[in-house]
This record gives structure tokens, C-alpha cells and sequence, in this order.
């Protein structure tokens, strides 16, 4: 489970320990602890976001009491964590030696990683109200995390280069409305559809699959230039489905107006995609599924929140950082949670992704993660880590009620991670 | 027609889906079809039908092909032939074979299969050689109103909105009929978010025929849910009923819109308007009233009262207009937050009420009500004592008289007649049901502790507790219970907390200054015993009802100081910075505190108050 492969972050410990060491005398370090006996795990990632964009630097400990963070004390902070209702330790510099020496040694699976600068986070979804939650928006809100709302007119228009962070929710990408036939008639959809349509038209496509297309494409080249993508829900396998479906038509008569391409399947290219190969899309208009990527909900007898989870895998902290921020919780096991895209079977899995959770025993994909050119891209299954099953109309979650969701936690791993500095590759 | 029956078109359209399915010859008549075909002619129609499930379309159209060469004049292998070609997006090949078909088929049969070709003109990507061809059918069809349904039909079938609308329009003026079309127009230029047009559209045909009102009023509840619809539905409406006032349909169109956009007066108005002009019975008038009194529209409501009792004096439904201005004017009391005087109206109504009316079925009920309102707001204990009295006698064994009697209960204890209270509470421990019951068995603990009989207190709070289901009543009494188990008697006579359970029951008989001065000689004289924060608590609690705010402040704030081991030192921090922000007005001050109270206590209760009322906080000062 190697990631030697990524450009990206790789720690220097003996550096960090240096600079953590020979920083000016820090009067009073502040622990955040990760691990059970937090507070608030969901608003730690908010203050930490708050501190990096005060330009205070953030040591995130690795696997240390569930992936804690050490501040350097400043004016304003341990009130700021007051108010937002983190708990937190104050460390004189004697322990904070003695814990950075405790994190860089060889005997533990720990490692620091320097968090410097707080990434700029856009989140892809439509400015219409849809009837449904967007687990990443309520996790950014509730985290006091700011964002931009962009859609497709402004990926087409190349923004995309001013953010670091992307984050896709329930999308899709392949043109089909969230195959969200059966709701044709209700105004949320026929808005979306006029909504679409239209913006197809102002770049010159019959199709809106046509348009989704490119911005499909636009995000692929945003990764490859080194961008950060971050998927959930169906914004995940529609993704890789439209990339495949390039060359052809997948797209039923009863979304365009046009059948499928007959020869679809043949027309496949499954080298165009992020994370999965050899799949077959549903041609089915009916069938609330694009793909057989998805595993669709547990079998009847674990469809439980008590009883349906999933685990997430322990890697390296010193050689393998990027795959260890992106688990860090204070558990090992999540309680699983449904989606229009649910899991990922694994046969689909290209061999290069790094799985970071499945659901055990059931070759089922929960969480994974992989380099495209410069950047990378991390896919997770399900809607809503709080709402075990989100129907269409449901009210959304009140994140207050969950603060400690592990669920939760590993999607603002992911806001954090590309705040992480810069290395060079180690030789 | 027989391909594409009118019934068929309309029940597509009702149906409210833009089908996006190929138009169809009959599956009926295919399927009987099907079942003629004999011998080797049925053998290869199952074969090229097995082709097509393998999805080996090449094959399955030479069969096809073959077939439709041989027999012409079979719909069955035209229309499968014709399905291949276009499941293989060969769609030359389809508008070959359907031109073929066209010169086939007799003249009746033709618009069809034209609109048909048309929209596979369009599928290969000429969009203006589609358009000319649907704008031929229907020239070819004689412009009928059929031939335009048809050509709509097979355009929106490929989302060509814009251009179905322009058809139809077409339609309307080569027919000379302004009227066709409406509902088909209307439902287009929804699709395509142009509102006020849609409106238009409706409008119209409400002219025509008001008893399509509640259809269109259907029609436009849904559309209204998107951005801007319902602005859009209220601009031309009243430009409607500018050109034509006289049409009651339009008004009664815009009172419902501008009910569904909360402007209860400008409904009102219309359906004023639409009470002199039509044979009315003021029920309309009435439920509107009920419905702005509920949404907080009280002078309308008022209004609307008002009327039905000037309009319809010796109706019934003058009756229950009184008792509805009698319900809003206690709705407003309960909602405002100068009450007294809406109370004073509510009670004077509610009287006046049942001396006109005092065998209506509604009488019990108002007899509560103006019982409340002596007891609870006025305080005039003597006329709330004659009122539940009589309601407690007259309803006995009633739930209302059930709980006349426990308010009679309360009464005695205000009054001080412990005894009497005691004895109602105890009766109905046993007799009432339900909550009720354990609701009177606490406030019977509540009369032993005021009377100092702390162990028989405990007793009736723990069997209250075990048998109330309501959160309240059941927080309220382990609250005494724990009061009770932290000021364990330290002498013999326990003075202390004899004493501070009578100062409580002076509060509970609004008995503020002698409250004050209780509390007070408490803390001079037990000042060290647990119970002095308890106490102190008391006395900040009557300040504030005495609206002594400053002297309030000062309790609190050295609360900390004096009592450094309360479990209410959070408590009194959170009402320190309660006044201060919402007494004083000292925003910056407020926010220390609240900022304080994060810090000193960040596993209280109080905490997500308190960061509410932070952030509120930094909101404003922003």
C-alpha cells in the first residue's frame, strides 16, 4: 500500500522535529486532542483552518490520540477554542519536546506533518435548492470552514486554477439528472433540467451530457495540474462513468431524446478514468443506478446502522503520510451509511488506488485514494455519515448533534491535507 | 388519427410527463399483430427479436429488412425495422423507410409518421430541415388542430420547448382560434421558466370557464415552488383584473396568490370585493380570518371578523366570528410583548361570549380560558375561584373539570390555604388520569416542602417522577429532590431551609418584596450554609420580576465570589451577561462575559446558549 508514487507531501522529520525544536521559545503550545476524549472533533478541523489562516502553522501528530494537532499559543486562540467548544491541553516546552520526540520516534507508527497554508476550497454544486443534504457543505458550515459555491459555467471558464480544494457531492456526471426519473414532474427537477439545458446551450451542446462531459474533463485537468478532488455519493462513479463514455452515448431516450449507442460498450475507455475499470453502465432509465461500480445497500440482514460498518486501513504515518491524514479518526470501525452510490465494489478498483476503508469481508470499497499527473483524487461512498439512509425531501442533518462523527471526520481529513507542506519527494 | 388517438395525446399531457419514448404504433394491434404471424414469416420475426435482445442489431435489421421487403404492408415488420434503425442511430435508413411508409399509407394516416420523420431529422443534427418538416405536416394536415397536438407531441419529445410554444402559437392564429392550446402552452412555458407567460395562460382559460379555477389553482401550486413563479403569477393577475374587474374568478385567483405570498390585507381586500359581489355565507370570509389571525395578520383578521359579524348577524356563523376575535386577541397577547391590553380584550370578549351564548357546546372551553386569564394574568384569584368553581362542579368528572379543580389547587396555595390545596392535589393524584395525576402528586410535594416536611416531600417527588411522562414536571421535581439531598438538616430545627422553602412559596404567591427581604434575612443569618446560593438565586430571580435590574447585576456578579463551590455559578455567569447585553445594551461587556463563561465552565448545559448568543453578538457588531 505504497504511495511513493505521489508528488505530493512526503515528511522530512528530521527537518520538522528541527523546526519544531529550534521554533523561537514557545511561552505555551495547545494540544488538540483527537482522540475520545474530544469535545468537538468536527470543529477542531474549523479552528485549525482559522488558525492557518491567521498564518500560525498547525502540527498535525499523526496517529497520535486519533491524529491531534499542536498550535503555538497566540492571542485570541485558546478563547477561539472556547467559544467553539474544543478541548484542549496547554503543554509547557518541556512537553512539548518530549511529545514531538515521542511522535518522530522510530518505535511508534506516528509522524508531525507541518500544515502551513489554508487551502482555497471550491465546492461543485448547482445554486439551486435541491431536496436533498450535501454531507461535505453541512461538514464545511458546521466546521466554520469557508468555501465558493462553483457550477459548471465557471469550470468551463477556467477557475478551477484558483483553488486548491474541489469537492463534488451528489452529481452526475454522465447527463442523466441523478437518473431521478420517477421525478420528472416535480419542480425541483424540472428546474434543474431547464437549468441544464440551458447552460448546455450557452456552450454551444444539444446535450447537457455533452457539457458535463467537458466539465468532467476540465476537473481532470485541474487534478492533473495538481488540484485536490475530493468526491462523495454519485459525484464519484458518474465521474469515471462520463470519462469512460468520452467516445460514445450512454445516455437512455428518455434523458436526451435519443437510445443509447449500440455499440457503447465497445466504446468504453476505461484508460480515461480516475479510479475504476472494466465496468457497464446501466442503460436502464428506470433503474436508480448508473453503473455496476456501486454495491448498492448492505444485504437486508446488515441493513442496520447497528450492525452495517466499515473499517478503515492503518497505514505508515512516516511513509505513507497521505493516505494516514486522510484516515485519521478516533476509530477504526464507521458506521456505514447508504448512498445512491454506496461502496465500490472492488473488482472495479483500478490496482493503483490505494483502499483506505472497506466494509469487511464483503469486497466493498468505502473510501479510497489516488494520484492523477500532479494532484490527486479521493472517492467516498454513501450520502450522509449521520442519516443512515437520506430519502429525497429529508430535512438535512444537524451536524450539532453529531460533533464527535467519525464518519464525518474523514471528510475534513481531506480539507486539511492539502494544507500540508510541500516536499520534495524523498530519494 | 386511429395511430395517435386524441384521448392519447391528452392523457399524455395530464399526466404531466414530457414522455421521451418514440412515438408508437398501437401495442395492442402490434401484439395481435405478432400473434397472426404464421410459420417460417414468424420463425424469423422471433429470430431478428432475439437479435435485437443479444443486441446484434446488424443482424436483426437484415432480417427485419428482408421481412419488410416481403410483406409492405405489414405494420408489424415496418415498425420493428424502423425501431432498429433507430436504436442504431442510423437514422437515414429510418427516414428512408419512413418515407417509403408516408407514400404508403393513406392521407389520414400520413401526419404521424411526417411528425415522426421530422423529429429523426432533427436526431441526426438537422435541426432546420426537422423544423420545416414538422411545419409541413402540419400544412399537409390541413392546419387542424389535431395536426398541430401531433407535431407538439413529437417535439417535446426531444425537449424542443421553445419551439413546440412557437408551434402552437402558429397553430392559434392559422386556426383563428386564440383560445386552443392553453393548457399545452401554459405547461410549456413553465417547462421553460417564463412565468408570467404561463400565467397568462391559465388566466385565459379561467376567462373562459371559472369553474377551471381549482384546476388551475392546482396547476400553479406546484409551479409556484420555483424561483420568481409566484412574483411573476401576482403581476398578471392584477394586470388581468385591471382590464377585466368584473371576472370574480381572477379575483379569488389573486387572493389565494397573495395568501400563498403572505399579504393577508391585499387578500382580504379581494375577497371583500368578492363577498358584495357574489351570494355569500361569510364561511369564506371566516376561515380566512381564523388563517391571518394564526399567521400573525391580526388587523386583517380583525377585519375579516368584523365583517362576518356586521354581514351576517343572525347567522351562526356570527357566532363563531366572536369566538375567533376572542381567540386572536389571546393569540396576540401571548405573542406580544406589550400583552395586557390584547388579555383585557381577549377576557372581556370571551365573557361577553358566554353571557350571550351560554349553552353553545364551545362553553367549557371558553370558561377555561377566561379562568386562565383571571388566575394566571390578572391575578384576580377571586373571580378565577368563581369561574373554576363552577366549571369544577358543572364538569365533574370531565377532564376539563379535572383540571379546574387542580387550578383550584393552585389558587389555594397562592391564597395560602396550604390545607385546601393539599387536599385537592391529593384527590386528584387519585381520581384524574394521566399526566394530570402526576402532575397534582408533585405539586402536593411542593406543599410539604413549603411546610418544612422535607421526608414525606422526598417520597411524593420520587413516586412524581417515576410517574410522570412529562419532561418538565419530571426535571422540576429531581431538581427539589436534589436541593433536598444536598441541604441535609444541620441542627435540629433545619431553619435554614425551612426558611428558604417559605420565601419560596412567597414568590410562588407573587409576593416579590417579602420574597426579597426573606432571602435576604437568610443570607445574613445562614449565610454559610449550602443553602445561601440556593437563596441567593431567589432573591436575584424576585429582583428581576420586580424589575430591579441593577440590584439583579450585582447578585450575580458576585455570585462567584460568594458561593466559589455552586453547582449555579453558571447559572448566575449566564444571567450576568444576559443583562448586560439585553438590560444594558453593553454588547462589548456581554460578550466578555459570555467569552468568560466558555472558558470557566465549558461543560455546562448553558454552552450552546452561550455560543448562540456569541455569535448573535459578533452578527450585530459586524
Amino acid at each position: 500500500m505504497s504511495v511513493s508514487g505521489h508528488s505530493v507531501i512526503q515528511v522530512c522529520r528530521v527537518v520538522v522535529l528541527l523546526l519544531v525544536l529550534a521554533s523561537p521559545a514557545r511561552a505555551q503550545d495547545v494540544l488538540i486532542p483527537m482522540d475520545a476524549s474530544q469535545t468537538d472533533h468536527l470543529k477542531s478541523y474549523g479552528v485549525v483552518y482559522w488558525a492557518l489562516q491567521r498564518g500560525e502553522p498547525v502540527d498535525w501528530l499523526l496517529n497520535y490520540r486519533g491524529g491531534s494537532f499542536l498550535v503555538a499559543d497566540f492571542s485570541g486562540f485558546r478563547n477561539e477554542l472556547a467559544i467553539r467548544g474544543i478541548s484542549h491541553v496547554q503543554l509547557s516546552g518541556t512537553e512539548v519536546a518530549q511529545l514531538v520526540a515521542e511522535v518522530e520516534s522510530n518505535q511508534a507508527n506516528t509522524a508531525l506533518v507541518r500544515l502551513e497554508t489554508p487551502p482555497r476550497i471550491a465546492v461543485y454544486a448547482p445554486e439551486q435548492t435541491l431536496p436533498w443534504d450535501d454531507a461535505v457543505l453541512l461538514a464545511l458550515k458546521y466546521a466554520e470552514v469557508p468555501y465558493d459555491m462553483i457550477y459548471d459555467d465557471d469550470v468551463l471558464n477556467g477557475i478551477l486554477s484558483a483553488y486548491d480544494w474541489l469537492h463534488l457531492h451528489h452529481e452526475d456526471f454522465t447527463g442523466q439528472y441523478g437518473k431521478f426519473y420517477q421525478y420528472r414532474n416535480m419542480p425541483w427537477y424540472i428546474e434543474q433540467q431547464r437549468e441544464a439545458e440551458l447552460a448546455a446551450q450557452r456552450h454551444g451542446h444539444r446535450k447537457v451530457s455533452q457539457l458535463k462531459l467537458l466539465v468532467t474533463q476540465a476537473i481532470q485537468q485541474y487534478v492533473s495540474e495538481g488540484g485536490f478532488l475530493f468526491a462523495m455519493c454519485s459525484g464519484t462513479d458518474t465521474y469515471d462513468i462520463a470519462l469512460a463514455a468520452f467516445a460514445t452515448d450512454i445516455v437512455p431516450v428518455e434523458y436526451d431524446g435519443d437510445p443509447v449507442d449500440p455499440d457503447a460498450l465497445k466504446k468504453l475507455d476505461y484508460s480515461a478514468t480516475l479510479a475504476f475499470e472494466d465496468f457497464t453502465p446501466s442503460f436502464n432509465a428506470a433503474e436508480y443506478e448508473h453503473s455496476d461500480i456501486d454495491t448498492g445497500p448492505p444485504p437486508p440482514q446488515l441493513q442496520n446502522p447497528a450492525l452495517d460498518y466499515f473499517t478503515l486501513f492503518e497505514f505508515s504515518a512516516k511513509w505513507d503520510p497521505v493516505p494516514s491524514m486522510l484516515t485519521q479518526n478516533h476509530v477504526g470501525t464507521i458506521a456505514g451509511f447508504i448512498g445512491q452510490t454506496t461502496a465500490f465494489h472492488k473488482r472495479f478498483v483500478k490496482p493503483e488506488v490505494v483502499i483506505l476503508a472497506e466494509a469487511p469481508q464483503r469486497e466493498e470499497v468505502k473510501y479510497l485514494h489516488g494520484s492523477y499527473g500532479q494532484g490527486t483524487f479521493t472517492f467516498y461512498g454513501g450520502h450522509d455519515p449521520e442519516d443512515y439512509q437520506h430519502f429525497v425531501g429529508d430535512p438535512p442533518t444537524d451536524l450539532s448533534l453529531h460533533p464527535n462523527s467519525p464518519g464525518y471526520r474523514l471528510i475534513l481529513n481531506n480539507i486539511l491535507f492539502p494544507a500540508a507542506r510541500k516536499k520534495k519527494q524523498k530519494t | 388519427m386511429r395511430f395517435f388517438p386524441i384521448h392519447l395525446l391528452v392523457f399524455t399531457f395530464l399526466a404531466g410527463s414530457v414522455s421521451a419514448q418514440p412515438q408508437r404504433a398501437d401495442r395492442t394491434a402490434q401484439l395481435s399483430e405478432e400473434e397472426s404471424l404464421e410459420g417460417t414469416d414468424a420463425s424469423r420475426y422471433q429470430l431478428a427479436l432475439s437479435y435485437i435482445r443479444g443486441m446484434q442489431f446488424d443482424q436483426a435489421i437484415a432480417v427485419l429488412r428482408e421481412l419488410h421487403v416481403e410483406y409492405p404492408e405489414r405494420p408489424i415488420f415496418f415498425e420493428k425495422l424502423k425501431e432498429a434503425y433507430v436504436n442504431t442511430k442510423e437514422y437515414e435508413n429510418a427516414i428512408k423507410l419512413l418515407d417509403e411508409e408516408i407514400l404508403r399509407r393513406d392521407e389520414e394516416q400520413r401526419p404521424v409518421l411526417e411528425a415522426e420523420r421530422a423529429q429523426l431529422l432533427y436526431l441526426s443534427g438537422d435541426e432546420p430541415a426537422a423544423m420545416k418538416a414538422w411545419y409541413a405536416m402540419v400544412e399537409s394536415a390541413f392546419s387542424t388542430e389535431t395536426a398541430y397536438r401531433i407535431a407538439y407531441n413529437s417535439m417535446i419529445q426531444v425537449r424542443l420547448l421553445v419551439q413546440a410554444i412557437d408551434l402552437l402559437i402558429n397553430g392559434r392564429q392559422k386556426i383563428g382560434n386564440q383560445h386552443l392550446f392553453q393548457v399545452e402552452v401554459a405547461y410549456l412555458y413553465n417547462l421553460t421558466g417564463q412565468h408570467e407567460l404561463a400565467t397568462q395562460e391559465y388566466l385565459d382559460l379561467l376567462a373562459l370557464n371559472d369553474r377551471q379555477l381549482n384546476y388551475v389553482k392546482g396547476r400553479l401550486a406546484r409551479d409556484l415552488q420555483q424561483d420568481g413563479a409566484l412574483e411573476s403569477a401576482i403581476r398578471v393577475t392584477q394586470k388581468y383584473i385591471s382590464i377585466e374587474p368584473e371576472l370574480q374568478q381572477f379575483r379569488n385567483l389573486l387572493a389565494w396568490l397573495y395568501e400563498e405570498n403572505g399579504d393577508f390585507e391585499l387578500a382580504y381586500n379581494e375577497l371583500l370585493f368578492l363577498e358584495t359581489e357574489a351570494e355569500a355565507s361569510g364561511h369564506g370570509i371566516f376561515q380566512f380570518a381564523l388563517r391571518a389571525a394564526e399567521a400573525g395578520a391580526y388587523s386583517t383578521a380583525g377585519k375579516a371578523f368584523q365583517n362576518v359579524l356586521g354581514t351576517y348577524p343572525e347567522e351562526d356563523i356570527s357566532v363563531e366570528a366572536r369566538l375567533g376575535i376572542a381567540t386572536m386577541y389571546r393569540l396576540q397577547g401571548e405573542r406580544s410583548a406589550q400583552p395586557s391590553e390584547y388579555y383585557q380584550m381577549a377576557l372581556e370578549a370571551y365573557e361577553n361570549f358566554l353571557s350571550d351564548f351560554p349553552e353553545h357546546h364551545q362553553t367549557p372551553s371558553v370558561m377555561a380560558q377566561i379562568a386562565h386569564l383571571y388566575q394566571d394574568i390578572f391575578r384576580n384569584r377571586d373571580s378565577a375561584r368563581y369561574v373554576l368553581s363552577k366549571l369544577a362542579t358543572e364538569y365533574a368528572d370531565s377532564p376539563v373539570g379535572h383540571q379546574a379543580q387542580f387550578d383550584l389547587g393552585r389558587l389555594a396555595i397562592e391564597e395560602g390555604n396550604l390545607d385546601r390545596a393539599k387536599e385537592i392535589f391529593s384527590q386528584l393524584s387519585d381520581h384524574a388520569e394521566g399526566e394530570l395525576s402526576a402532575h397534582a402528586k408533585f405539586e402536593e410535594a411542593l406543599i410539604y416542602f413549603y411546610s418544612g416536611k422535607f421526608e414525606i416531600t422526598q417520597s411524593l417527588l420520587n413516586s412524581s417522577i417515576r410517574q410522570s411522562t412529562d419532561k418538565e414536571i419530571a426535571n422540576d421535581a429531581i431538581a427539589l429532590r436534589v436541593l433536598l439531598l444536598e441541604n441535609p438538616p444541620l441542627d435540629s430545627t433545619n431553619q435554614a431551609l425551612m426558611s428558604y422553602a417559605k420565601a419560596r412559596l412567597l414568590l410562588r404567591q407573587h409576593k416579590i418584596d417579602e420574597t426579597v427581604k426573606a432571602s435576604q434575612d437568610i443570607l445574613s443569618h445562614w449565610g454559610q450554609y449550602p443553602i445561601a446560593d440556593e437563596t441567593q438565586f431567589l432573591l436575584a430571580e424576585a429582583l428581576l420580576i420586580n424589575k430591579q435590574f441593577d440590584e439583579a447585576l450585582v447578585v450575580f456578579e458576585e455570585f462567584s465570589r460568594l458561593h466559589p463551590q455552586s453547582p449555579l455559578r453558571d447559572h448566575s455567569l449566564f444571567y450576568y451577561a444576559e443583562i448586560l447585553e439585553t438590560v444594558r445594551g453593553d454588547t462589548a461587556k456581554a460578550l466578555q462575559a459570555y467569552n468568560d463563561f466558555l472558558i470557566q465552565f465549558p461543560g455546562s448545559l448553558l454552552v450552546g446558549k452561550v455560543r448562540e448568543r456569541i455569535w448573535a453578538l459578533r452578527d450585530s457588531s459586524m
